[in-house]
């Protein structure tokens, strides 16, 4: 099974997006309502994949982010961005500081989907 | 808009439940921005209501609701060019963010009643003028709120500590995570500096904390992963490490929303499921005892009694659950209250007292129309103009006091204002006028409130009539009936006016059918029905006086709610029969007219001279009238025993189905 880590600080949001992800299959969910959660739950857990939202209460998501992209341990993880459309200017910023995808909401489900498993497919199994 | 909408569907309840804390958040911080208008915005308070704004946008977006993602969206905007220039914010500017905020609820609260979305034109056009006058036009910024820390906040007087918190699995399990640890350090402190950093492969933590004078950290914390020391402030000139330093919010006052639950509630109904479960095994082990269960009897009578028992906690404990702090609504009239102040010209202090009084979710949606207008009434009739409270002797600024208080099982809102009271002569002039009155007659105090609630009375055409509450105390009286509440009213000439309203701490509201039966309308709760039929009055059989009439393959003894309850025998050619009961064992109730389906509250019906068997409570229909509501289990009951009293048990023998035709309406469950 692959697990994702789902990072956002709406808990319906979560809801949401986890539902939209079931359709894949064998993959199972991790949930963090803030930054420093996220990167707590990704020392502690193992986690395949993130979708990251941005705009988070504590430590930005882009703060996230620049954390995986810079230690080693987390360094090849694919991370989808995934934040509320009309902050287009973090597009560049966010795949500046290494986003694997940048998606915005509101998402369908169907093509949230295909693009987390196009991700999942091109790591190696776990 | 987006291909998902439908898909979502399934989450608008959690929608609009995170909607209401979103609006809660927003309405705080308008007020607080507002409350220091003079200073440049709190960048604290910027960030919190920039966040539930981008949030509700979010939201809105996935639920497809266009009109609540446009107003949240143009508000964001607006806040986020406001946030550049660093300046205190215009009043005009503020009021646009009001309206808007505002807008944002009707459109929400639109889509949950399923009606049209109000139109966001003219509210986003004053929105968008207050924002360019506001500020000069700058390039869009990488820089998002939330990333621009607040360093000199952790200078004020005590200690700064630094923490570190190294996280593990086992922590993780106990429920010591970085959210716990940051909880914990918050209620100590303000956390001013948060950062994540590897040791290694380790994860650590680093809080600073700048803690109050007399504060310290509890010893205990060492077991859980915590160390920490005096330290100096992290230097504000060298903010830009890669890990970031990161500003932490004041913790917001507790947001009121049906999700959040105290843990020691849930324990309390956990523990009760628990002695539930212990009943019922119990039950099962007398029930496979050996031999005649005539024998364990008195067992199961007490075991039955336990259960009831239980179950009655348990629907307690699950009451407790939805109890919600009143302070929520208080702030929402606060908002409200802004307007009708700013209208007036006049000056108001709002006092609240006893916002922490909790009360069920459901009673608090409820009171805020109610509540509203006593606070519009209030500011406009009430509290008289500044020159005419000078010339009184009073100081210019008049006072409104919002009281809330629990006791007992029921809770108590006073709205009192020390404004010019109620000319009662004025009213009785008013009322005689109008004809509620009749001519000579005057009125006692406890007439004055029925002559201001009747609906129809006005003193709107008399605008000089400062003493006049008339305008909606129709809308709200009702509204207090059906919330089984009562209102009343204080008034002395020249000191103010308090009205109080006294509701029940908890209700139970249900889906009833209305029926008609004898000439009364009464309210069968819908759970309880499995069918309707319709049916001939022709083809009811009696049998050694009983009644049946056919159904499915067999029969279905029916009782005459009009002969049960003695409210005569007449009945008309079309009758309709609701079945209720059990696969096994079902009933059919007799009634006259079938009257549509309702939402009703439900008054228990207490007092034991007036509790009649089959007559679960009552309920307000809001014009007034009070219909009974059918406890159909214990209808039964007692049905059943008149039955066998009667020597008649039902025939075992499958009747002809051909003797009488009877039409399914709908199966209801």
């Amino acid at each position: 099974m692959r697990i994702i880590l789902i990072v956002d600080d709406s808990p319906t949001m979560r809801r949401m997006i986890m539902a939209s992800l079931r359709g894949l299959g064998d993959v199972g969910f991790d949930q963090a309502g803030s930054g420093l959660e996220a990167i707590e739950r990704l020392a502690l857990a193992h986690v395949d994949l993130v979708v990251l939202d941005l705009n988070m209460p504590d430590v930005h998501g882009l703060e996230v982010l620049r954390f995986v992209r810079g230690h080693e341990r987390f360094n090849a993880l694919p991370v989808v961005v995934l934040t509320t459309r009309g902050d287009d200017e973090s597009r560049e910023a966010a795949l500046r500081e290494g986003a694997s995808r940048y998606l915005t909401k509101p998402f369908v489900p169907l093509a949230l989907g295909s693009e987390i498993r196009e991700l999942l497919d091109a790591g190696q199994p776990s | 808009m987006t291909g998902g909408g439908a898909f979502f569907d399934q989450f608008i309840e959690d929608y609009f439940a995170e909607c209401d804390e979103h609006l809660a958040t927003a309405r705080r911080a308008l007020l607080a921005l507002e409350g220091n208008a003079a200073t440049p915005p709190a960048p604290d308070i910027l960030r919190e209501l920039f966040r539930s704004l981008h949030t509700l946008k979010g939201l809105s977006g996935m639920v497809g609701d266009g009109c609540a993602e446009r107003v949240a969206h143009a508000l964001e905007e607006g806040l986020r060019s406001s946030e550049r220039t660093g300046t205190p914010l215009a009043p005009r500017f503020l009021d646009a963010f009001f309206a808007g905020v505002e807008l944002l609820e009707r459109c929400i609260a639109a889509r949950r009643a399923g009606g049209s979305s109000p139109d966001p034109t003219a509210v986003l056009d004053r929105l968008s003028a207050a924002v360019r006058r506001e500020s000069d036009p700058l390039p869009p910024d990488v820089t998002v709120p939330g990333l621009a820390p607040d360093v000199e906040a952790g200078t004020a007087d005590g200690d700064v500590y630094h923490f570190e918190f190294a996280p593990s699995t086992d922590l993780a399990a106990r429920g010591v995570s970085v959210d716990a640890v940051r909880a914990r350090l918050r209620a100590l402190g303000e956390i001013f500096n948060a950062r994540p950093r590897m040791e290694g492969q380790r994860l650590v933590f680093d809080f600073w904390v700048s803690v109050p004078a007399g504060h310290a950290p509890d010893p205990a914390w060492a077991a859980d992963g915590l160390r920490w020391s005096r330290a100096q402030l992290p230097s504000p000139a060298s903010p830009a490490s890669p890990a970031s330093l990161v500003a932490e919010p004041q913790p917001a006052a507790p947001g009121s929303s049906v999700a959040r639950v105290e843990l020691s509630r849930l324990d309390a109904v956990m523990r009760l499921v628990g002695d539930l479960v212990v009943s019922r095994s119990l039950l099962d082990s007398l029930l496979n005892s050996p031999g005649d269960l005539a024998a364990v009897r008195d067992a199961l009578d007490e075991t039955s009694a336990a259960m009831e028992r239980q179950i009655r906690q348990l629907r307690e404990s699950v009451m407790r659950i939805r109890l919600v702090p009143v302070g929520e609504v208080f702030e929402r009239l606060r908002f409200a209250a802004r307007d009708a102040i700013r209208e007036s010209g006049k000056q108001v202090a709002l006092v609240f007292h006893g916002q922490n009084t909790e009360i069920d979710k459901l009673v608090v949606d409820r009171m805020l129309e109610p509540l509203l207008h006593l606070v519009r009434n209030a500011v406009t009739h009430g509290i008289e103009r500044p020159e005419e409270r000078l010339a009184k002797g009073k100081p210019a600024q008049g006072t409104l006091t919002l009281r809330a208080a629990a006791s007992g099982d029921r809770i108590r809102v006073d709205v009192e204002d020390d404004g010019a009271g109620i000319d009662v002569e004025r009213v009785a002039r008013r009322a005689r006028a109008q004809g509620l009155l009749r001519p000579g007659d005057s009125l006692t105090a406890d007439e004055l409130l029925g002559v201001l609630c009747a609906p129809g009375f006005s003193t709107r055409d008399e605008a000089d009539l400062t003493s006049g509450r008339g305008v909606g105390m129709d809308v709200v009286a009702a509204a207090v009936r059906m919330l089984a509440g009562e209102l009343s009213l204080e008034t002395t000439p020249g000191r103010g006016t308090r009205f109080v309203i006294e509701l029940p701490l908890t209700l139970m509201i249900l889906d009833a059918l209305l029926v008609q039966v004898g000439g009364q309308q009464m309210a069968v709760p819908q759970p309880a029905l499995r069918e309707i039929l319709q049916l001939d009055a022709s083809t009811i059989v009696s049998f050694e006086n009983n009644e049946i009439v056919s159904y499915r393959d067999g029969v279905l003894p029916v009782v005459s709610l009009s002969r049960f309850f003695a409210l005569g025998t007449a009945r008309p050619a079309s009758v309709y029969v609701l079945v209720v009961g059990s696969e096994s064992a079902p009933m059919g109730l007799l009634v006259d007219r079938l009257l549509g389906l309702r939402e009703i509250v439900v008054h228990p019906v207490n007092d034991p001279l007036v509790a009649v068997p089959g007559v679960g409570g009552a309920t307000e229909l809001g014009d007034g009238r009070v219909s009974l509501i059918l406890d159909t289990a214990a209808l039964l009951r007692v049905a059943h025993e008149q039955r066998v009293r009667r020597g008649a048990a039902v025939p075992s023998e499958p009747w002809s189905a051909a003797a009488t035709r009877s039409r399914a309406i709908s199966p209801v469950s």
